[in-house]
């Protein structure tokens, strides 16, 4: 897609509703990151398009209506966490107004209301996440896209971490489309897992996580949740064997 | 390096966690004063003892003062004069000082034009290297002829010399942002004066700031062998009338003063750059 | 020595007398001699070359190796000892004596008038130093004491001339940065009308100012314990400027060996700039080379009138006569 011969992607059909909590998961390579990046218009795909809420990505873009965040939270070291969060809405606002309380709000919805004047370097790799979502946030998009945000985070701050964003989503409601490699946590957090194949990527299912929320800790013994779990493991499986190009996605059940 | 008892202290307090510290100012300044005499002292001793040396060498070996003056004497004739060393210095130093400023600014405005374009990037690249390896003496006279006995054909040289290391290092600088920011930028739909400014501008600080390490002291010595081909004023003159007169003494004391200016100025360099860099890798450490 | 050493010896000496019939030579004596510039045609320079080319060193006993100074170091080579003779402008001497005291000894004067000189284009319409007034002198370094005597003697009032360290390139002149240029008169008067420019000189000593040129120095040690050494070079250089009177163009070919490269009619401008300013009634009667008291007197007065001296000396130590009196023989150079 860079103009390089690599196929990222074959044909993906992929659709998300208003509010919901999607997860795509799949093998090293398999072109998550790259749908990730044609959703929001960070990549053109060499056919097909991309809707919005009938609106193309790059006008979303504008917009503000798009909110990223990646695995490296790529704070800017020279400017504080509140001048971080604010980046989003600086950065060419001329179609959108700045809104300078969204910025309180928001460090204090990620539990960062201490350290407004802290640089990067003084905090913590979680803390330096939550920063990355409140600058996504800030501008109030009504997507947002998450590519292993958490990836880079130890394993317990990483648990901690994944309710901590449920609580603010379930506080803001928004339409998120989540990258991860953790069967746990894509079972754990969205209403449905998406599983792509190895490369070039295709869907290979769709599972529904009807699990009641707010989803707590103790839900991961229980059995409805390792059963999903499963049945995302045996679609990765799947995926992985494929080799051939043959039509589109298998019926999830 | 031992820690001073204050700095242990500060250890102690509550919001010394591990991943949390303390914001910036209080401990910040105390280790940019602990760091400057870190600087000091021991290359203060390392002159000390050279001196020492030097004196006993001259005494001993009885060397004659017309060829190299013991310290003791250059110091005399330096403390015995501080008004007429100072005051050339401080010429030296403003020629220097508006030369490297020149210089940085021309170099940056190339470097920053180099970096939205490679075909600009291949034109003055070797031009830049070309005027690089233009030795001095070959265009002083020149710069003599067409910009006159003042300052100018001083400031120019220092201008010159300070060019080539702070275009390189910004050429560098402005293209070695951090591609996550970059990406997080396109995302925003960032104009490309945006990512100029508020991206690509501070991600080359330190590189610019390196350049200036080495672009501070060089501008210096631009403007004193600039001193050397016309004019009456600054240590360059100094130095090339003490020369013909054997004036070893006066000499040595103008290279001395050289040396007070070359090293209050790196001090200072490192000031402002610790103060600016602050969040910077090379500071963390 | 071995034994064996000495039977190898005897044998040496045996087969050479055996081959040659002859008397071995006598090994020469090594001189260090340099040059105070790059090669070129200055008249201490030419007079080594010749008796260097000539083989009067040799005549003489002397094995001369001749250096060039690069950048000014000649002084300073003089005192280590690695060097045994060079040039120096008698101001040079002079000063140098005077602070820091070093111990060096003039023992023969080339340049019986100055080389300093200044110029001016001639277009300018300047015809006496009257006419600096209100104009730009540029100087070398430090204002010159030869250009003070001139405006003093010639009562030109220094204040209204604007003046200005103008560096070593002539064509700050050409180029009209200066109205007035301080020179060296077997030098940049040529290399100016090379330019293309017709230019105006003056010399101070037009102006009764007593100046003197280029001489040969040793160190007071060298002139007292290896006197003969100093006497034999002075006897050959000497004979090396009586062949470069008759023979310019011959001596021209010898330089041209040394500088090549160098324009050959520069170079000749330069060798009888310095031949004339080499002669005079003085040196006619007993010697080129010849100097007197009253020569070195009035240029001590002089340059200490003008704070040219930082302080007052002796200044009969910075000169000696002697060996040109015992190569001399009432004006004609004793041979061999």
């Amino acid at each position: 897609m860079d103009g390089t011969a690599l196929t990222a992607l074959a044909e993906v059909d992929f659709a998300a509703r208003r509010g919901e909590f999607v997860s795509v998961i799949g093998p090293s390579g398999g072109g998550k990151t790259t749908l990730l990046k044609v959703i929001g218009g960070l990549l053109q795909p060499t056919s097909g398009n991309v809707a919005i809420d009938g609106s193309r990505p790059e006008d979303a873009q504008l917009l503000k209506r798009i909110g990223f965040v990646f695995q490296e939270p790529a704070l800017l070291p020279w400017k504080t966490v509140t001048q971080n969060v604010r980046l989003s809405m600086e950065i060419n606002h001329g179609k959108t107004p700045l809104d300078m309380g969204a910025t309180g709000r928001l460090i204090e919805t990620v539990g960062l209301d201490q350290f407004g004047d802290y640089y990067p370097h003084q905090l913590s790799g979680g803390m330096r996440q939550r920063v990355a979502f409140a600058r996504a946030l800030v501008t109030d998009p009504e997507v947002l896209l998450m590519d292993e945000p958490l990836g880079s985070l130890d394993e317990i701050t990483r648990t901690s971490m994944r309710y901590e964003l449920l609580k603010v989503w379930e506080a803001l409601p928004k339409t998120i489309v989540l990258v991860t490699h953790s069967i746990t946590e894509a079972v754990m957090m969205s209403d449905r897992v998406v599983v792509l194949s190895s490369r070039p990527g295709r869907v290979v299912g769709e599972i529904s996580i009807g699990l009641p929320r707010p989803r707590e800790e103790a839900l991961e013994r229980a059995p409805e949740f390792l059963e999903l779990v499963d049945r995302v493991k045996e679609l990765l499986a799947l995926g992985a064997k494929r080799t051939t190009t043959a039509g589109g996605a298998l019926a999830g059940s | 390096m031992e820690r001073s008892a204050r700095q242990q202290r500060a250890e102690h307090l509550p919001g010394h966690e591990p991943g949390v510290t303390r914001a910036a100012s209080g401990r910040l300044r105390l280790s940019i004063r602990l760091a400057a005499l870190g600087y000091l002292v021991p290359a203060a001793m390392a002159a000390l003892v050279l001196m020492v040396g030097w004196e006993l060498w001259v005494r001993l070996a009885d060397v004659p003062v017309y060829i190299v003056p013991g310290p003791l004497k250059v110091l005399r004739r330096l403390f015995g004069d501080v008004g007429f060393f100072a005051g050339h210095g401080a010429t030296t130093l403003m020629e220097a000082g508006a030369g490297f400023l020149l210089g940085s600014l021309v170099a940056v405005i190339a470097a920053t034009l180099m970096a939205h374009s490679r075909l600009l990037e291949r034109i003055l690249l070797p031009l830049a290297v070309v005027v690089k390896v233009t030795p001095i003496v070959a265009i002083a006279p020149l710069f003599v002829i067409w910009f006159g006995f003042g300052s100018a054909p001083k400031i120019l040289i220092a201008a010159i010399i300070t060019f080539f290391p702070v275009m390189v290092n910004a050429n560098v600088g402005l293209r070695a942002v951090d591609p996550g920011s970059l990406d997080l930028f396109k995302s925003l739909h960032a104009s490309k004066t945006e990512i100029l400014l508020k991206l690509r501008a501070p991600s080359s600080l330190p590189y610019l700031f390196a350049a200036f390490r080495i672009a501070v002291p060089l501008s210096v010595i631009g403007a004193v062998v600039g001193e050397w081909f016309t004019g009456d004023q600054g240590l360059g003159s100094v130095i090339i009338v003490a020369h013909n007169d054997l004036d070893t003494p006066t000499l040595f004391a103008a290279i001395f003063s050289l040396a007070i200016i070359g090293v209050s100025l790196t001090l200072a360099t490192f000031y402002v750059e610790k103060r600016t860099l602050f969040w910077h890798n090379s500071f963390l450490a | 020595m071995t034994r064996a050493a000495v039977v190898l010896t005897a044998l040496v000496a045996m087969a050479a007398v055996a081959c040659g019939g002859e008397e071995p030579d006598p090994a020469l004596d090594h001189v260090v001699f340099m040059a105070g510039f790059k090669a070129q045609a200055n008249l201490p320079f030419v007079a080594a070359y010749v008796a260097q080319e000539k083989g009067y060193f040799e005549t003489q006993g002397l094995d001369v190796e001749i250096r060039h100074a690069s950048s000014g170091e000649h002084l300073k080579l003089l005192l280590s000892g690695d060097v045994d003779i060079t040039t120096a402008a008698a101001t040079s001497v002079l000063k140098r004596r005077s602070d820091p005291e070093i111990p060096v000894v003039a023992f023969v004067l080339f340049g019986q008038r100055g080389q300093q000189a200044y110029v001016s284009l001639s277009d300018s319409g300047m015809s006496t130093p009257d006419d600096w007034e209100g104009k730009t002198f540029g100087y070398k370094i430090s204002v010159p004491p030869d250009y003070l005597a001139v405006l003093k003697s010639s009562g030109v009032d220094r204040s209204l001339i604007t003046e200005v360290n103008a560096g070593f390139d002539p064509r700050i002149l050409t180029e009209g940065r200066v109205d007035v240029l301080a020179v060296f008169n077997s030098n940049e008067p040529d290399t100016i009308r090379r330019l293309g420019f017709e230019v105006t000189t003056w010399e101070p000593e037009d102006f009764g100012v007593p100046n003197l040129g280029l001489t040969y120095i040793a160190t007071e040690q060298t002139a007292g314990e290896r006197g003969d050494l100093v006497q034999r070079f002075l006897k050959a250089t000497l004979k090396g400027v009586e062949f470069a009177v008759a023979n310019v163009e011959e001596t021209l070919d010898i330089v041209l060996e040394y500088a090549p490269g160098a324009d050959r009619d520069h170079q000749r401008f330069m060798l009888e700039t310095e031949l004339a300013d080499a002669r005079s009634d003085l040196t006619g009667q007993n010697g080129i080379g010849w100097m007197t008291d009253g020569q070195w007197m009035a240029l001590y007065d002089y340059l200490l009138d003008f704070d040219a001296l930082p302080n007052p000396f002796d200044y009969k130590e910075a000169f000696t006569d002697n060996f040109l009196r015992r190569v001399y023989d009432k004006g004609e150079l004793s041979w061999p």
